[in-house]
C-alpha cells in the first residue's frame, strides 16, 4: 500500500462511511467511477466495519492469564527450554535452562533482558561485546555460551552454575579468617585473568561470586554489566539518577562509578574491597538505607571508611586479626581515588599471600599529603597491564646483549618485541585513556634497546627486516599512522629513516621480497609525508617516488599509505584534480582491507580537495561516508577519545561544506547541536591522558570550532565556550599560530555576542603583526561606526598579509579569499584607494569561473557592485 | 537555591520523559527498563479488575503509575501525555509477547476456514486475536503509523478520546475518525489472513 494510494481510499472511505448505507452505492458510482480498484478497496472495508470482534475482551483476557513476574517457564528459546526462574535483578530474569534438542543433558542460565526498544543497535552491541567475553575462559569465570534474542527481548545463554554466594558459604561453614582470605585470593586470581585480557566486571558482588560444592570460586557475569550500558560509554549525562544506574548495586560500586567517570580495572579492585571487607568483619565500609542519590553520593564518595577492625565491637581475637595488615590491605583497596588503590588485583592478592605468611604487605596507613608518583597516577592501568611484560622483555634482553647471546636468539627477541610488546599491547593501551606516559616510556625503553643492537647488527637479513619493522612500528606510535600517536614527529621521521636506512641495502639484496617492499613502501610515504609538513620539499619528492616505486595495488595496505601521501603532497602543490584521484584510490584499497582509519584518513581528504573544486555537495557525501564510517567502526577506532574527536571534527563539516567560506548560519546552528555533546566527552576521556599534546590540541580545537558554529548561530554560550577552548589548552603551551587562533575565535564571539569595544581590545596585541587580526579589528571597527580606523586596519592587514602568502593550497586560497574579502569591506567602508577593486578580483581569479563556492561567486558579485 | 530545590525533586522519570519529548530517542531506551515492571504489574492485575464491567478503562490506574514513577508534586501534563503513549506501547508488547506465548504453547488447534466474527468468538481463540491485531498493527504502521498509534493507545492503553489526542497533538474528532478506519481496515486484514 502506499502512502498516495491510501490518502485516495481514506477520502472516499470517510465521506461514504458518513452517508446512510442506502446512498452510499450511489456515491461510490460517482466517486470511483474512473477507479474501480478503489472502489472495490473502499467497499471491502465499509464491509469489514460492520464486523464486530472483541478487541478489548481479548486484551482483558490475556492479561488476566499473565502472571506476575517472568512467566516464560516451559518455554523454548533458541535451542534451549526454560525449566524455572531462579534469579531477577535489575537487568532481568534469570531461568535455568536445558538444551531442548536431546543432543546431551546440558543445563544453562539464560538471562533474559527487559525489551530494549532500539532493537538492532542494541543487537549488534551485544554480538561485538559477546565476541570479546567469549574468550573468556578461565575454571574459576563462568563461561558465556551464547546469545540471540526471543520475543524482542535479547538474552544471554550462560554456565549454568550451582554454589552459594561467596557470602552466605563463609558463614554457614564458619570459615576461620585465613580461610576467608585463600578462598578470596583464589577470586582475585580469576579477576586479574580477566584484567589482563582487559575486561572488567564493572558489578563485582557476594551473588556473582559463587562457591562451588568444592569449595572453589566461581564468578558470574563478567563484563554482562558493560554489555548493558549505555553504549556511548562513560560521559557526562550519565549520573546517579539516571538508569545506567540502575543496573548496578550501589553498595558495592567505586565512587568513580558512582560519579558516572570512566571504569576501570581500579573500579573492580574497590568493589573486591568492599566484599573481602563483608567477608572478614560481616558488615560493609557503609550502610545504604534509602539509596537516594544523595545518600549514594555522601556515601560512597565522601564519607571516611572506617577501619575494618573498629567494626569489630568487642576486644576479640577476630579484632586482633584484622587491625594492623588487614586493614590497611583494606583501605587501601577502598581508596576513593581510583589511582591510589592498588594498581592490580595481583598486587592486592600478594599483600594478602604476605600477610599470611607472615611477610610485611606493602599497604601502609594513608597519611595526609600522600600522593604516588605521577607517573604511576597517570598510568596505572597500562603499566598493570604492559608494565611486566616491557620489563622482562627490555631488561632481559638487555642482559643477553651483555652475555653476548648468538643472532638467532635476538632475531626471536626483536620478534617479540615488536609482535608481542609493540602491536599487541600497544595496541591495548591505545584503547585506555591516560597511557600515553605510558607509551612513551615504552617507545623509549624500545628504542634503547633496539639502538643498541642495531650498532652491533650482523648481517642477518631477517635479523635486520625485523629491526627495520620494529623502527617503523615505533615511528608510527610516536607521530605517524592513523591511529592515536604520541604527536612526536620528528621522532617518528627518524624511527622511519632508521628502518629505511636498513631496508635500502636489503632491497637490493633481495628484490624479491614482496615483505620487505611492502613495509618499506610504507615507511617511505610516512617518511615523505613527515618531510613534506615540515618544509623540507626536495627529500619528501624523492621518498614518495621511491614508495611509488615499490608500490603495488595487490597490497593494499601499503598502497592506500603511498596513494594518501601523494594526495595530501599534490594538495599542498595546488595539484587538486590529482590529488582527488589519489586520494579515491586510497579510500579504495583501504575499503578492500576493510581498515577503517586508513578509509577515514583518505575521505579526510577527499573531502579537502572538493571544497577547493568547489564540488561541494560530493564534499558533503565525503564528509557523511566518513562519518558512517567512524560510528560504524567504532569498536576498530584504536582508542575513544580519537573516535570522539574524529566525529566531533566532522560535525562541523556539513555547515562547512554548505559554502567554504560563507556558511549560511542554519548550517551553524545544526552543527554546534550536534558538536557539543561530541565536544564534551572527548574532553571527558581526554582528562585522562593529560600528558597527550595532540589530544588536547584536538580537544581544544573542536571547543573553538565549536564556539566560532556557536557564535556564527548567535548563540550567547559562544564567548563562554571560547574561553574554555584556551582553558583547555593551557597558557603557553601553544604555539602563536595557534594563540591567534584561539583569541581571534574569542573576540569573534564577544563580537557576536555584541561587544565590538571588547573584542577590539582583545586583538590589540595581535593586531599589528597578523593579518587575520589586523581584518577583525578594521571588521569590528566598522560595526562600530569608525570608517576610517576601519580603512587603516584593512590597509595594514593586506600588507601584513602580502608576505605571508605560501605555496600551500590550503593557504593560498584561504588569503586570496581573505584579502578579497578585506578589500570588499574596506569598500564598504569607503576607501578610495585606487585599484581596490580591480585587485581583489584579480585575487579571485584563483578559483574557478563556474562551479566555484556560492560564497565565491556572492564576493564577485558584491565586489562588481562597487563603482571604482 | 531554589533552582537546586528544584532539579532534587525531578525524578528520573521525568527527566527522562523531557529528554525523550525533546528528541533525544536514547532517553527512551533508558526510560524503558523503569517504567516495563510496574506497567507489567499493572498489566497483569489491574487490568483484570476492570474486566467485569467490559469496559478497559485503566487510564487511572497509568496515572497512578505515572505520579509514583514520575514522583511529582504537580502534574505536567505534557509529560504525562507521553508517558501513556509509552506505556500503551509497552502494555503492547507485554500483552502480545504473552498472547504469543500462550499460543504457541497450544500450537495445532484453532479454527481454521470459519467466518471472522466465530473464529474468534471462543474464549480460547482471544490470544490469536491479540496476536492478529498486533500483526495488522505493524502493518498499518507501514504505511499510517498515526492510525497504528491511536489503535495501540485506545486498546492497549486503555487510553480515552480526550487523552489520545492529547497524546498525539491531534483533534478528538479526528481520533474517531482515525479510529473508525483503522479499525475497518484491521479487520479486513484479519479476515483477509483467516
Amino acid at each position: 500500500m502506499t502512502p498516495d494510494r491510501w490518502r485516495q481510499i481514506e477520502v472516499v472511505f470517510h465521506e461514504a462511511a458518513e452517508l446512510p448505507p442506502a446512498q452510499r452505492v450511489a456515491y461510490l458510482d460517482e466517486a470511483c467511477s474512473a477507479d474501480p480498484t478503489l472502489r472495490a478497496e473502499v467497499e471491502r472495508l465499509l464491509e469489514a466495519e460492520v464486523v464486530t470482534l472483541p478487541f478489548a475482551d481479548a486484551i482483558a483476557s490475556v492479561s488476566v492469564s499473565l502472571p506476575r513476574h517472568g512467566g516464560l517457564e516451559g518455554e523454548i528459546v533458541g535451542p534451549y527450554r526454560i525449566l524455572n526462574q531462579i534469579g531477577q535483578g535489575g537487568m532481568g530474569t534469570v531461568y535455568k535452562a536445558v538444551r531442548s534438542d536431546g543432543e546431551f543433558e546440558q543445563f544453562v542460565a539464560i538471562k533474559i533482558i527487559r525489551p530494549a526498544l532500539a532493537q538492532s543497535q542494541v543487537e549488534e552491541r551485544f554480538r561485538a561485546e559477546r565476541q570479546i567475553l567469549a574468550q573468556l575462559t578461565h575454571p574459576n569465570i563462568g563461561r558465556l555460551i551464547d546469545g540471540g534474542s526471543h520475543l524482542q527481548m535479547p538474552y544471554l545463554v550462560m554456565e549454568f552454575i550451582e554454589g552459594e554466594p561467596i557470602d552466605v558459604w563463609c558463614r554457614e561453614r564458619k570459615l576461620s579468617t585465613r580461610q576467608r582470605l585463600e578462598l578470596f585470593r583464589g577470586v582475585c586470581a580469576a579477576v586479574q585473568h580477566a584484567h589482563q585480557r582487559l575486561i572488567v566486571h564493572r558489578d563485582l558482588k557476594p551473588s556473582n561470586i559463587l562457591v562451588q560444592s568444592d569449595g572453589s570460586p566461581k564468578l558470574l557475569d563478567f563484563g554482562i554489566a558493560k554489555l548493558l550500558d549505555d553504549p556511548a560509554g562513560p560521559g557526562p549525562e550519565r549520573t546517579l539518577t539516571q538508569t545506567g544506574w540502575l543496573l548496578m548495586t550501589p553498595d558495592y560500586a567505586s565512587p568513580e562509578q558512582v560519579r558516572g567517570e570512566t571504569i576501570t580495572v581500579a573500579s573492580d579492585i574497590y568493589s573486591l574491597g568492599v566484599v573481602l571487607y563483608e567477608l572478614l568483619t560481616g558488615d560493609r565500609p557503609y550502610r545504604l538505607k534509602n539509596y537516594s542519590p544523595a545518600e549514594i553520593q555522601q556515601l560512597v564518595c565522601t564519607a571516611e571508611v572506617p577501619a575494618p577492625s573498629s567494626q569489630v565491637t568487642k576486644a576479640s581475637r577476630l579484632r586482633r586479626q584484622l587491625s594492623g595488615d588487614l586493614d590497611n590491605v583494606l583501605l587501601m583497596a577502598l581508596r576513593k581515588e581510583p589511582e591510589r588503590r592498588y594498581q592490580s588485583v595481583e598486587q592486592m592478592s600478594e599483600d594478602i599471600r604476605r600477610h599470611l605468611a607472615g611477610e610485611t604487605v606493602i599497604a601502609r596507613r594513608d597519611t595526609y599529603g600522600y600522593r604516588t608518583s605521577k607517573f604511576i597516577r597517570r598510568n596505572r592501568l597500562a603499566l598493570v597491564l604492559g608494565g611486566l611484560l616491557i620489563a622482562a622483555i627490555v631488561t632481559g634482553t638487555v642482559m643477553t646483549v651483555r652475555e653476548g647471546m648468538r643472532a638467532q636468539k635476538r632475531f626471536l627477541q626483536v620478534r617479540e618485541l615488536a609482535n608481542k610488546v609493540l602491536n599487541e599491547f600497544d595496541t591495548a593501551a591505545s584503547k585506555l585513556t591516560g597511557s600515553s606516559g605510558l607509551r612513551r616510556l615504552m617507545v623509549q625503553e624500545s628504542l634503547n634497546y633496539l639502538d643498541g643492537l642495531a650498532l652491533d647488527v650482523s648481517s642477518d637479513p631477517e635479523l635486520q627486516m625485523e629491526l627495520a619493522r620494529a623502527y617503523h612500528r615505533i615511528g608510527d606510535i610516536q607521530g605517524h599512522g592513523h591511529s592515536p600517536n604520541l604527536g612526536l614527529r620528528a621522532e617518528s621521521l627518524e624511527s622511519h629513516l632508521k628502518a629505511l636506512k636498513l631496508e635500502e641495502p636489503l632491497l637490493a639484496r633481495l628484490p624479491g621480497s614482496i615483505a620487505l617492499k611492502r613495509s618499506a613502501a610504507a615507511g617511505y610515504a610516512h617518511a615523505s609525508d613527515l618531510l613534506s609538513r615540515r618544509g623540507d620539499r626536495e627529500r619528501a619528492d624523492l621518498f614518495l617516488a621511491k614508495a611509488n616505486a615499490l608500490v603495488s595495488p595487490e597490497e593494499p595496505q601499503s598502497f592506500a599509505d603511498v596513494r594518501l601521501a601523494q594526495a595530501r603532497k599534490w594538495l599542498l602543490e595546488g595539484k587538486i584534480e590529482e590529488s582527488l584521484r589519489a586520494s579515491k584510490a586510497a579510500v579504495d584499497a583501504a575499503m578492500r582491507i576493510e581498515d577503517p582509519s586508513r578509509a577515514f584518513a583518505a575521505l579526510y581528504e577527499t573531502q579537502i580537495a572538493y571544497r577547493y573544486l568547489g564540488r561541494p555537495a560530493e564534499g558533503l557525501g565525503s564528509v557523511r561516508a566518513a562519518k558512517l564510517l567512524a560510528d560504524a567502526k567504532r569498536d576498530q577506532w584504536s582508542s575513544p577519545y580519537f573516535a570522539l574527536a574524529v566525529r566531533a571534527n566532522l560535525a562541523h563539516g556539513p555547515a562547512l561544506m554548505g559554502d567554504f567560506f560563507f556558511p549560511n548560519e542554519e548550517r551553524f546552528c545544526e552543527a554546534a547541536k550536534e558538536m557539543r555533546p561530541l565536544a564534551e566527552a572527548s574532553e571527558t576521556l581526554l582528562l585522562g591522558d593529560l600528558d597527550n599534546l595532540g589530544a588536547k590540541i584536538t580537544v581544544a580545537s573542536n571547543y573553538l570550532e565549536l564556539a566560532r558554529e556557536e557564535a556564527a548561530c548567535g548563540l550567547p554560550s559562544a564567548v563562554a565556550t571560547a574561553e574554555h577552548a584556551i582553558e583547555v589548552i593551557g597558557k603557553g603551551k601553544s604555539t602563536n599560530d595557534m594563540q591567534l587562533e584561539f583569541v581571534t575565535g574569542l573576540a569573534y564571539a564577544h563580537f557576536k555576542a555584541g561587544h565590538p569595544a571588547k573584542a577590539l581590545a582583545m586583538l590589540e596585541p595581535l593586531a599589528k603583526t597578523k593579518a587575520q587580526a589586523a581584518d577583525f579589528s578594521g571588521e569590528f571597527e566598522l560595526a562600530l561606526g569608525h570608517n576610517s580606523s576601519a580603512i587603516t586596519w584593512f590597509a595594514l592587514g593586506r600588507k601584513l598579509r602580502q608576505p605571508t602568502i605560501k605555496a600551500a593550497t590550503y593557504e593560498r586560497y584561504t588569503n586570496s579569499y581573505d584579502q578579497a574579502m578585506n578589500i570588499l569591506l574596506a569598500l564598504k567602508a569607503g576607501d578610495k584607494t585606487p585599484g581596490l577593486k580591480a585587485q581583489a578580483l584579480e585575487l579571485l581569479k584563483e578559483f574557478p569561473e563556474r562551479g566555484a563556492a556560492r560564497s565565491i561567486e556572492r564576493l564577485r558579485r558584491d565586489l562588481r557592485g562597487f563603482s571604482q | 537555591m531554589g533552582e537546586l530545590d528544584s532539579i532534587e525533586e525531578r525524578s528520573p522519570v521525568s527527566v527522562l520523559l523531557q529528554q525523550w519529548s525533546g528528541g533525544d530517542a536514547a532517553a527512551l531506551e533508558r526510560l524503558t527498563p523503569i517504567v516495563y515492571d510496574e506497567l507489567r504489574r499493572l498489566a497483569a492485575s489491574h487490568l483484570r479488575r476492570e474486566r467485569a464491567e467490559h469496559t478497559l478503562q485503566p487510564t487511572a490506574l497509568l496515572n497512578e503509575a505515572y505520579l509514583k514513577l514520575a514522583n511529582q508534586r504537580e502534574q505536567n501534563f505534557d509529560s504525562r501525555a507521553q508517558f501513556f503513549g509509552l506505556a500503551a506501547h509497552l502494555m503492547r508488547l507485554i500483552l502480545v509477547d504473552h498472547a504469543r506465548a500462550k499460543r504457541s504453547a497450544k500450537r495445532g488447534g484453532g479454527a481454521q476456514n470459519l467466518p471472522l466474527e466465530e473464529a474468534f468468538a471462543r474464549p480460547e481463540e482471544r490470544s490469536d486475536l491479540v496476536v492478529g491485531l498486533d500483526d495488522a498493527l505493524k502493518e498499518l504502521a507501514e504505511f499510517d503509523e498515526r492510525k497504528a498509534k491511536v489503535i495501540e493507545m485506545r486498546f492497549f492503553g486503555g487510553m480515552t478520546l480526550a487523552e489520545t489526542a492529547n497524546a498525539l497533538l491531534i483533534g478528538e474528532a479526528t481520533v474517531g475518525r482515525e479510529q473508525r478506519m483503522a479499525e475497518a481496515w484491521i479487520k479486513q486484514y484479519l479476515s483477509g489472513s483467516k
